[in-house]
Order: structure tokens, then C-alpha cells, then sequence
């Protein structure tokens, strides 16, 4: 579905320079479920920057079913991204004027799926997070993990067919952490979407169908 | 001192990272300061002037003018020979100007002419007598026909030569006083006044020696004889620096305000942006104090320095605005004057006591909250804010020196109030319609979250735009608005006058124009009534039927062609001014000292054009042996007087440029007599546009200042949006309907209001019902438009630059 081939990327500093990644070759399957750890400050979170395409590595390809990502074309990269992928970050990154399902509904395509098949989809999702009696509820007046919550939906609501997972639960403690990944996975497998989740948590990490390290630029898969 | 220390070390180094902060406070105070310090200045400045040079305002230490020549008067003051030192009599006529430079721009003034008792002009300038080809012109005169010394005009068809240019009304009728004036050493033919200047010996007893003339000569002078000390200059200039300074602390206030918020919200965003550090530092042991002090210490730097130069750029301002007042030369106060020093101290004052009433968020803030993203609640110390701002409006104009001042602010502040909240509802309701569209959606959401900002920023371009208009669109409207309202009120539009006894150019006029009114005019005659409560000097004007095409509506009564001889019709004016009615009986006094009674059978509209006129149905011949109009013919003056008769054509043309005629033919346009009477508006609107000037340098920096302040949170939030999928033009839509509800509320607002105060004004001085062309508003709305552009081309450059800053998702919210 998606290939990494000789990815490079190296950040520089005023006196030094320092190649996060080094030549990663590496592949994502439909319904994978790959987890990402490594030592703190590795790269992990750029890695995952870079195959959602928010980021453009300094070498290699990346080809998204079996076509080549042009970095510079912005055109290409917002329709991979808004049909491809779902991005979850460690802070839920919600709008703060919206309410819940205006939240949801933002990055939804109506042109795609038909404007009451989206929202009827939306309330759907809302159900299985459990939140459907917050619908229109503002989403500062929320807790963390059900403001989390709103993010899974919104990033599954244009049906990707991957979701990119950036610590989603590094900021919630660890009853809610378990709940939001049993969460993330139920529905992920449901919907039949990949996830591929950076994690520091080693717990999380472990529950990987394929996990994988990032060591010294290189990205290891575990057995 | 702890906070010393912790302002070296900290806050010095946040000066590269808050430069735009800072300059943005700086300019908003010095902008706020240079206005409100020039102003008590120029008041200041002209008070001074009016005082130095009251007599020779005045003319003399008493001035007498009357409609006509008073013999009596005359007697009297040759009979007080020890008390006066000597006294000249000026006559004032009305006339038309035209300069040489644009011939066919032509000004309706008033002529003035001073003589001595043995009819010598006394006309000096620079101590030489005036000459015949040479004329003084008054300062509004000049600037309104673009005079300079040295140019020539046509007076009366003569070329003639501008020696001086008066910058204030030295000597000048009441009416030239307003619509400007040119003194000339010719022969007057008609004048409508005669003034008397007269110069005691003893300029203290002036009271004393007025009060004996009044009283000597009360039957003698009528109700329409005004008199004048230097005492009455000095108050009537009090009065109008009174009414200036009325209109002028609006601008001012307006002004003051805004850059308040502007420094106000500059001055939180720093507190918002550094919060954490201080979060941090109390958390190892720093004091709330020593914060607040060093916070303190970094705004009074910045505070001291732009008081300064807003008293460094008072002076300009003060020469601006003096040189509206014809006082263009006068020495500006320094920067080290009382007045100067007093404003900066003053002000420097008011904006530390503002920013120690902000650092209370300091108190208010807990920094373990700080630390682990709790919200805070926030505080405004409203109340505080808005007691202080009523001590400092009201302190303020003690320092200027009048109460009116302060009341004028309050007005201010009210009408500020009800039109935020009247933004702030309109914002509300256009966020409130439904709309499908997600972009449309997002962009309403977010505006009606920031409602409250949005109506302040709406509100700066409001106000900007109402000055300006009133400025530059306001004497424009009001002219054409009476100028419409005397077209239909009067059936004329040009009046010409010809000497009575010049009947070849009558006839030649005659024969030119083809449709007119010929009237005989008589001046010099008293009208009483109502026992002598009304004793006012008239003008008779005297038409026969087949003289009469273009007619005076009438308001009340008979038309003049129905009544006879013993009635006459008065002007709506006339009859208001002196409380007569339809069917009232008045008398009209000749030369002779006869009395005639005569009815009131019509009252006519004249749109304050010749009030003093009263109309007789037939010819001047026909009168003239009944109402005995004319002296015994061995009587020298009655020669004068019938000399001074003339005829008065109403006339109805598109232009008068065709018309040949003489050079004692005088031609008088309706609309410059509506032009001339604006005059009086005139400085203040010069004034307005000065301060709608300054307010579009207050709407750019508070619009800027928005716009930093929301940058931050909005980027963040821009970069959600793209990193989720939606495209870059989504937020380049988001910006651009942003930018439209701002232009399209200010504007509506804007244009009502000013529709609303244009009628207003039009309705109170020339009881028209105003006029209002959206078009003439456009080139300044144009302007609201620009800035909103600006910020938004900005706003553009900001999507495209750092919306994908994706590095920014792993940050705190």
C-alpha cells in the first residue's frame, strides 16, 4: 500500500548536522498494526511526519499504491493526504470554535460520500467513541481523552486507509491510554484501516502486529 | 532592587523577540499624545492672538454697524470730541470676485470701504494709503479663491492688485467676519451696512461711554444696529474656541480610546506571551513584585520615551491647526513650554497608572496552573479601567481649561458604547444565519468567537471614516442640499443689481436675458410695530405686475400682484425675526420722519436672501409721491439717497457668462451665497479632516495590532487544518470573508451614521432636508477597503509561509 525507499533525512544546525534517517527502506500493508519506538529524540515522530507527507525527506520515495509522491506538488500531497490518510497527535489539535461534530465533519469530503451519508457516518462514529450525547458540545468544555476521542473519529471520518499515530496517548493517564488504544483499535479494524503509531510506551509498543525500531537512522523490525 | 536585577537579566533580552510590541505601544501613545497636547495649545495660541489684537479686530474700541447712514450719530459722536479721538465709518456692499488666475471661479464677499468724515479713504497698508487698483483680502477669501500677494482680481470689472492678506478679520462687518471680505478704496453704490469704528481717549470707560450712546440715541438706532467692544471680540472668540474645542476632543478622544486598546491589548499579549517564564520563575523563588516591577519599569522606558515625542510632534500638529485659524505665522510653543511639559507629564502619568492597573493580572495569575495547562480565569479589571478612564477624560480637560471638553468625551464614550454594541449584534446575527458551506461556516464561528475584537476593529474604521467624510464630504452635501432647497424656494438664481438710473443698461439687460423680475430697490427705511418692540431698518422693493415673471412663493397670505397699495407682503424671516403675523399692522417711517401703517397681506419665502426686503405691489414712481419717499430735492442728501436706489433683477439662467453688461452691474449666484455661508463651517471642517487623518493611522495600528494578537493562535490552528487535509485555499477563503464582513459593516455603519448627522446638520442650519450621495463616499470607504486589504495580503502571506509548519502539532495547545 505505501513503500518507503531509501528515505534520507538529516537536520542541520548552526555548527553541526545529524542524519535522522539513513536509507529506510519499508513497507505498509492493509490492516498492519506497526508500532514505532526508539530512544528519545531519534527521529520517529519526523519518520512518521514523513510517510504521512507532512514532511519531505532529503532522499528516496515514498509511493503511495504503487504511485510516487511528487513533494512538490501541493496539489497531489492534499488529495493523498485527505483520501489516504488520518493523522492523531498527542494533543487532540481540535478547533476550538467548533463544536464536536463541526470538528468532525471539517476535513470531511461531502463531494465523496454525500453530505447526510458524512454526518450520518459522524454520529455513527461518535456512537462507537461514545460520545453521542456531546455532539454539539464544545470541545473545550471536554476532557482530554474524549477530546482524543473526537480525533480518532474525525481522522477515520473520510474512510483512510491509514491512520498515522503520533504518541495519541502520551498526554492522558494510563486507564484512559488503555481505553483510547482499545478504542483506536476496534474501530481501526472495523473500518479495515492501518495504523502505524510512534510510541515511547513500551506496553503499547509490545501490542504491535509489527513492531519496529528506529535505531541510529535505521529502522529494525522486531519478530 | 531585585526587579532591577530581573529586568537586566530578562526583560532587556525580550526586546528583540516584542520589537513589533513595543513599537506598536510606542506609537499608539504618540500618536494620542501629540493630538491631545496640541490642542490646548492651538487654543492657547489663538486666545493669545484674539487678546493682543482685539482692537484692531474690532476696529476700533467700540464698533456701531447699522443698515444705514445715521445722522443722528453722527451729531452724537461730534459732540463727544473730548472723549473720542476720532472715528471712521465703513460701509460694506455685497459683491462678487473673480481672480485671474481661474476666471470663470467667482466668490460672493463683501466689500469694505473706510472713510473719514470728509469721505477720505483711510484705507493703510504698511502705512500708505491704499490705492485705487489695490485691495486687502481677507485669509478665508484667499484660500478659497487660491490668492497669493501680489495676484489680481476683478472687483466690480476692475482689475485690481492684492497687497495683504488680513489672516484675521481685522475691522470687518459682522457678515464679512464669515463669508470673507476685500477691503478697496472705490465708491460704494449700495452698501447694506455702515459701520462706525470709534477710538476713545480713555479705552477703560468704554461701558460707560457705549451705554450713553445707547441710551441717547434709543429711538434713534434700530433693533438691527449691533455694537461691538474689544471686551465682545475676546468673548466671541472664547465662545467659537469654545465650540472648536467641542468638536475637536471628539476626534481627540476617538483617538485616545483606541490607541488605549491598542496599548492596552500590545501590553497583555506580552504578559500572555512571556507567562510561562514568569510561570517558571515564581515556581524558583521569584516575587510577584519584582515581576510586576520589572514589567512596570520596561512599559514606563517605552511609555517616557514616546510621551516625549508625541510633545516633539505637537508642534507640527499645533502649526497645522493654527494655520487653520489664519494664524498660520505664529510662533508654536516649545517643547520646553509649561503647556508641553505639563501634557507629557500628564500623560506619562495616566499610561503608567494604566499598565500598573494590568499588572494585577500578575497577582491574579497561579503559575502551577501556569505550569500544567490549567486555564486560568481571566480577569479584566474592567471596572478600574473604566473609573480611571473617567478621571483621566475629566482631568484632561481641566488641563485644557474647559469643562465642555469632558462633556463632550462622556457623549463621546456613550455614542462609542452604543455603536460597539450595535457591532457586536450585527456580527452575532450574521454569524448566527445558517449556511451550508463549511469555509463560510468555520469563518462565522471563529468571528463571532472574536466578536468583541471584531466590533473594536469595525468600530476604528467606523470612526475614521465619519471624520474624513465630515471632513471632505460633509460641506460638499450640505451645499448642494440647500442649494436643491433654494431652487425650489426661489425662482431665481441669480440677482443682478443696476443703478436706477442707468436705463441703458437697463435695457441692454433687458433685452438679454428676455424672462425677469425688475424690482426698484429703496434702502434706508425703519419699520415699527407692535409698539416700537420691533424698530428694524428695511429694504422696500417696488414691482409692477408686467415686471414680475419669476415669483417669490408665497408662505402664507396674498401673492404681491393682489394687493394694494396700503399692503405689503414681508419675508418669512422677517416675520419670524421680529414675531409678526399675517393681517398684523406695521409702520413704515421715510426720510422725513412720516409715518405710514401699513397691513401684512402676504408672507413670501426668501431662504434668509434679503430678509430685511418688504414688498410693494406697483411701481417706485407710484409710491414715491404718497409715502413722500424722497426729501425735499434741495436737499443734498436726498440726492445721496436716491443715488443708492437701484434695480434688482431676478434672473433664472444656467450661466450669466453670456451676458454683457456694464461694470457697475453687480451679478450675484444664489449657490455662492450658499458657498459663502458654508463658510462658516469652514474651520471646523478643516479641523476634522486633520483628525481623520490622524484616525487612519489609529485604524491601521489597532487593525495591525489585531492581527498580531490573533496571529499566534491562529497559525496554529492553520496548520491543523492543512495537516488534516484540508487545502491551503480553504484558509485563503477563510481570510477573504473575514476581510469582507469587516469591510461591509464598517461601511454600512459608517454611512449611516454619517447619513444621519448630515441630515441632521442640514436640517439645523438651513432647515433643508439634506442630501446624501453614496457615491460621494466611496474614494474615502475606498480607503477602509485598502487597510482591510493590507491586512489581509498579509494574513495571505502567512497561510502560504507557515500553515505547513507541521513541527508545530507536537506543541502544547
Amino acid at each position: 500500500m505505501i513503500k518507503l525507499i531509501n528515505i534520507c533525512k538529516t537536520f542541520k544546525t548552526e555548527s553541526s548536522s545529524q542524519q535522522i534517517l539513513d536509507n529506510v527502506n519499508f513497507s505498509i500493508l492493509p490492516e498492519d498494526f506497526i508500532t514505532i519506538a526508539g530512544p528519545s529524540g531519534c527521529g520517529k515522530s519526523t519518520l512518521l511526519s514523513i510517510i504521512s507527507l507532512l514532511t519531505t525527506p532529503d532522499e528516496g520515495k515514498i509511493t503511495y499504491n504503487g504511485t510516487n509522491v511528487d513533494f512538490s506538488s501541493q496539489k497531489q500531497l492534499e488529495k493523498l493526504r485527505i483520501n489516504y490518510t488520518g493523522l492523531i497527535f498527542q494533543n487532540p489539535n481540535l478547533i476550538s470554535s467548533l463544536s464536536v461534530l463541526e470538528n468532525i465533519l471539517l476535513p470531511a469530503d461531502y463531494k465523496k460520500y454525500g453530505k447526510k451519508s458524512i454526518i450520518n457516518k459522524a454520529k455513527k462514529l461518535l456512537d462507537e467513541v461514545g460520545l453521542s450525547s456531546k455532539i454539539n458540545a464544545d470541545v473545550t468544555k471536554l476532557s482530554g481523552g474524549e477530546q482524543q476521542r473526537v480525533s480518532i473519529v474525525r481522522a477515520l471520518i473520510n474512510e483512510p486507509k491509514v491512520l498515522f499515530c503520533d504518541e495519541p496517548t502520551g498526554a492522558l493517564d494510563q486507564k484512559t491510554s488503555g481505553q483510547i488504544l482499545q478504542l483506536l483499535l476496534d474501530v481501526a479494524k472495523k473500518n479495515k484501516t492501518a495504523i502505524v503509531m510512534v510510541t515511547h510506551d513500551n506496553n503499547i509498543w509490545q501490542k504491535g502486529t509489527r513492531k519496529v525500531r528506529l535505531q541510529e537512522g535505521n529502522l529494525i523490525e522486531m519478530a | 532592587m531585585k526587579w532591577l536585577k530581573l529586568y537586566r537579566e530578562y526583560n532587556l533580552k525580550q526586546l528583540k523577540n516584542s520589537f513589533l510590541i513595543h513599537v506598536c505601544i510606542m506609537i499608539s501613545i504618540l500618536l494620542a499624545v501629540a493630538t491631545a497636547i496640541s490642542i490646548p495649545k492651538v487654543t492657547n495660541s489663538i486666545t493669545t492672538s484674539y487678546e493682543n489684537k482685539a482692537t484692531k479686530i474690532n476696529g476700533g474700541d467700540i464698533t456701531i454697524q447699522t443698515s444705514s447712514d445715521n445722522q443722528k450719530l453722527h451729531d452724537f459722536l461730534n459732540s463727544h470730541n473730548n472723549e473720542i479721538t476720532h472715528y471712521t465709518i465703513g460701509k460694506a456692499q455685497n459683491g462678487s470676485i473673480k481672480s485671474s488666475k481661474n476666471k470663470t471661479q467667482s466668490f460672493y464677499t463683501d466689500i469694505i470701504t473706510v472713510s473719514n468724515n470728509k469721505s477720505e479713504n483711510v484705507l493703510h497698508q504698511n502705512g500708505n494709503k491704499l490705492k485705487v487698483n489695490e485691495v486687502i483680502v481677507s485669509s478665508y477669501l484667499a484660500s478659497k479663491l487660491n490668492l497669493s500677494k501680489g495676484d489680481t482680481i476683478k472687483l466690480l470689472d476692475k482689475e485690481k492688485k492684492v497687497v495683504q492678506i488680513e489672516k484675521l478679520p481685522y475691522g470687518s462687518s459682522s457678515q464679512g467676519k464669515q463669508l470673507g471680505y476685500i477691503k478697496a478704496n472705490i465708491e460704494l453704490t449700495n452698501p447694506y451696512a455702515y459701520i462706525f469704528y470709534i477710538d476713545l481717549k480713555q479705552p477703560k470707560k468704554t461701558d460707560k461711554f457705549l451705554s450713553t450712546l445707547k441710551k441717547s440715541l434709543r429711538k434713534e438706532l434700530s433693533n438691527d444696529t449691533t455694537y461691538s467692544t474689544t471686551k465682545d471680540v475676546i468673548k466671541e472668540n472664547n465662545n467659537k474656541q469654545e465650540t472648536s474645542l467641542v468638536i475637536v476632543s471628539l476626534a481627540n478622544t476617538t483617538c485616545f480610546i483606541f490607541t488605549l486598546f491598542t496599548t492596552l491589548s500590545c501590553a497583555y499579549m506580552l504578559l500572555a506571551k512571556r507567562k510561562k517564564d514568569y510561570a517558571i520563575m515564581q515556581l524558583y523563588g521569584v516575587k510577584k513584585s519584582s515581576i510586576k516591577n520589572a514589567f512596570f519599569f520596561e512599559m514606563l522606558f517605552l511609555i517616557i520615551i514616546a510621551c516625549v515625542l508625541g510633545g516633539i510632534f505637537s508642534a507640527p500638529l499645533e502649526n497645522m491647526l493654527l494655520a487653520i485659524n489664519g494664524l498660520g505665522q505664529t510662533k508654536t510653543s516649545s517643547i520646553f513650554s509649561m503647556i508641553t511639559v505639563v501634557g507629557i507629564a500628564f500623560f506619562a502619568f495616566i499610561y503608567a497608572v494604566y499598565i500598573r492597573i494590568l499588572t494585577v493580572s500578575i497577582d491574579k495569575t497561579n503559575p502551577y496552573n501556569v505550569i500544567k495547562d490549567i486555564p486560568n480565569k481571566k480577569t479584566v479589571p474592567f471596572i478600574r479601567y473604566t473609573f480611571f478612564t473617567l478621571i483621566t477624560l475629566f482631568a484632561y480637560s481641566i488641563y485644557v481649561g474647559t469643562a465642555s471638553v469632558f462633556v463632550s468625551s462622556m457623549i463621546l464614550i456613550i455614542a462609542l458604547l452604543i455603536f460597539f454594541i450595535t457591532c457586536f449584534i450585527l456580527i452575532k446575527l450574521i454569524c448566527n444565519l445558517k449556511f451550508i458551506n463549511k469555509t463560510t461556516l468555520y469563518t462565522l464561528k471563529k468571528v463571532s468567537k472574536r466578536a468583541t475584537t471584531y466590533s473594536l476593529v469595525i468600530l476604528s474604521f467606523v470612526f475614521m471614516n465619519i471624520f474624513l467624510m465630515l471632513g471632505y464630504n460633509l460641506p460638499k452635501e450640505l451645499s448642494k442640499s440647500f442649494n436643491l432647497t433654494l431652487k425650489n424656494d426661489l425662482p431665481f438664481n441669480y440677482m443682478a443689481m443696476v443703478k436706477n438710473t442707468d436705463t441703458t443698461e437697463q435695457n441692454s439687460l433687458e433685452k438679454q436675458i428676455k424672462k425677469y423680475s425688475k424690482i426698484y430697490i429703496k434702502n434706508g427705511l425703519r419699520c415699527t410695530a407692535k409698539n416700537g418692540k420691533v424698530n428694524s431698518d428695511i429694504t422696500a422693493g417696488f414691482v409692477e405686475k408686467d415686471d414680475y415673471y419669476y415669483k417669490y412663493k408665497i408662505k402664507k397670505g396674498k401673492n404681491i400682484t393682489s394687493i394694494s397699495s396700503n399692503e405689503i407682503i414681508i419675508s418669512d424671516e422677517f416675520a419670524k425675526n421680529n414675531k409678526i403675523k399675517l393681517n398684523d399692522e406695521v409702520t413704515i417711517n421715510t426720510f422725513s420722519q412720516t409715518q405710514y401703517k401699513l397691513k401684512v397681506s402676504g408672507i413670501y419665502v426668501c431662504q434668509k436672501i434679503n430678509p430685511n426686503l418688504i414688498l410693494f405691489n406697483g411701481s417706485f414712481d407710484s409710491f414715491k409721491v404718497k409715502f413722500n419717499l424722497e426729501k425735499n430735492l434741495n436737499d443734498n442728501s436726498s440726492s445721496q439717497d436716491s443715488m443708492t436706489d437701484y434695480y434688482q433683477y431676478l434672473i433664472n439662467k444656467k450661466s450669466i457668462a453670456s451676458i454683457k453688461s456694464s461694470e457697475n452691474t453687480l451679478f450675484i449666484g444664489v449657490n455662492n451665497i450658499v458657498d459663502a455661508m458654508l463658510g462658516v463651517l469652514d474651520g471646523y471642517v478643516k479641523m476634522l479632516k486633520i483628525l481623520g487623518l490622524i484616525c487612519i493611522f489609529v485604524a491601521i495600528i489597532f487593525s495591525i495590532n489585531v492581527f498580531i494578537i490573533f496571529t499566534k493562535s491562529d497559525e496554529k490552528e492553520q496548520i491543523i487544518i492543512r495537516a488534516i487535509g484540508i487545502k491551503k485555499d480553504f484558509l485563503q477563503k477563510t481570510s477573504l470573508i473575514e476581510t469582507i464582513i469587516e469591510i461591509f459593516l464598517s461601511i454600512i455603519i459608517a454611512n449611516i451614521i454619517y447619513c444621519f448627522i448630515n441630515k441632521m446638520l442640514s436640517k439645523m442650519l438651513f432647515n433643508a432636508s439634506g442630501i446624501y450621495n453614496f457615491m460621494n463616499t466611496l474614494e474615502i470607504l475606498i480607503l477602509t477597503t485598502i487597510i482591510a486589504l493590507i491586512t489581509y495580503v498579509i494574513k495571505l502571506h502567512f497561510i502560504n509561509t507557515r500553515s505547513n509548519n507541521f513541527d508545530r502539532l507536537r506543541e502544547d495547545a
